[in-house]
């Protein structure tokens, strides 16, 4: 557990109630990113994130630091979006199979330097655009891997899963955030294609 | 050697890769232009997922949270906080309930054999808790005879079954109610 979520829990423990608006505006913003991952929906996130902190609020004393704050945490934050999302029956069906051949990759087009890309805000646009649209399936694990910057074993104990299927699933979200990436890359690139020689055809 | 795999490439982003082999892939990424292109792109792509921004809450949540947080600790310091501080006290209660029942039943004793008397108009608050106090006092020596009697009437089985019930009970209270409270909360 990280010393400060450490020393906030003493606080809370002890009495004083008020620093959990502390532990509140620490995780806030992480948490309400997993739950959007997760529902897709801000109004559901919200409610979601809201339950979640209130059950840790009520069961903080139980807390028995076998895992880390974060782990316990967003455990609980998982279970109550899984729930939201059980129970509104949205889940997208996706297939899990791991022993799946590693699909034929589409190369980036020639024109296409990553480097110089990255520098600028429309990649990092069309980044942050696929990462939202990812299945809720995957986005969980992406999420956790990335943003919350757990390790597989965490995450296993996050989301119950196997670790097999931790890995498999944060390799597809992967696999599939470079294909959305590249098709809208190779888009941009063939409109500035059509553009050069538009302009050409003008000259 | 045949081209990287996004698997490879991705673990060896990510830096799990052991170090012999991290030295191969990297040499064959010097030599081949198509890997090092897969790496570049997934390269930029680990660094915008690093960057990407967070969702906020909307202004006024943690407000929401606490006020919600603190109207559940008032919730709970009615029914609940009893249940969870006293649960096994009134198991013992219920128990010992029981028990008189049970004795009065079958020996025909009664624990209410003096009666304690109404208000009365000329009583003070303090001379009726007086009564009150002595009264219940009077009920305990007399419990307390009838227990010896009782034992001494070689009833002692039916004492050890009045005790199992308490026990009983206690454990009920123990494992099930207290486990339904943390449950329900």
């Amino acid at each position: 557990m990280s010393n400060h979520d450490d020393e906030i829990i003493r606080r809370i423990l002890a009495g004083e109630t008020r620093a959990f608006a502390e532990l509140l505006e620490l995780h806030n913003d992480k948490a309400m990113t997993l739950a959007m991952r997760m529902l897709k929906n801000r109004e559901d996130a919200e409610e979601a994130l809201q339950d979640a902190f209130v059950r840790v609020f009520k069961t903080l004393d139980r807390f028995e630091r076998k895992s880390s704050f974060a782990t316990w945490f967003y455990r609980i934050v998982h279970n109550v979006c899984a729930t939201a999302l059980s129970k509104r029956d949205q889940q997208v069906q996706i297939s899990l199979n791991g022993d799946r051949a590693e699909p034929q990759l589409d190369l980036p087009p020639d024109e296409w330097n990553p480097q110089v890309e990255l520098e600028s805000s429309e990649f990092q646009q069309v980044v942050q655009q696929e990462i939202e649209n990812l299945p809720s399936t995957y986005g969980v694990v992406f999420t956790l891997f990335f943003v919350q910057e757990l390790g597989y074993d965490e995450i296993v104990k996050v989301t119950g899963l196997p670790l097999g299927t931790v890995k498999n699933r944060l390799f597809r979200a992967r696999m599939l955030l470079r294909e959305a990436v590249l098709k809208n890359m190779r888009g941009s690139v063939g409109e500035r294609k059509s553009g050069r020689l538009r302009q050409e055809t003008i000259e | 050697m045949s081209h990287l795999t996004s698997k490879q490439v991705m673990q060896l982003l990510d830096g799990m890769i052991e170090a012999g082999e991290q030295v191969r892939l990297n040499a064959h990424l010097t030599l081949c232009g198509r890997c090092r292109q897969e790496f570049a792109l997934q390269q930029a792509l680990y660094r915008a997922t690093k960057q990407q921004s967070l969702v906020k809450t909307s202004a006024g949540f943690t407000a929401r949270v606490l006020a919600q947080t603190a109207l559940r600790e008032k919730e709970q310091s009615a029914v609940l906080k009893v249940l969870t501080r006293y649960g096994h006290l009134l198991a013992i209660v219920f128990g010992l309930g029981i028990l008189s029942f049970a004795l009065s039943t079958i020996s025909g004793w009664s624990l209410t054999t003096k009666k304690l008397d109404a208000l009365r108009p000329s009583d003070t608050l303090l001379d009726y808790s007086a009564r009150v106090t002595a009264w219940l006092g009077q009920q305990f020596h007399q419990m307390a005879q009838k227990l010896t009697e009782f034992a001494g009437e070689q009833n002692l089985k039916l004492f050890f079954i009045a005790i199992f019930i308490i026990l009983a009970l206690t454990l009920f209270d123990r494992l099930v109610v207290q486990q339904f409270i943390k449950t329900r909360s």
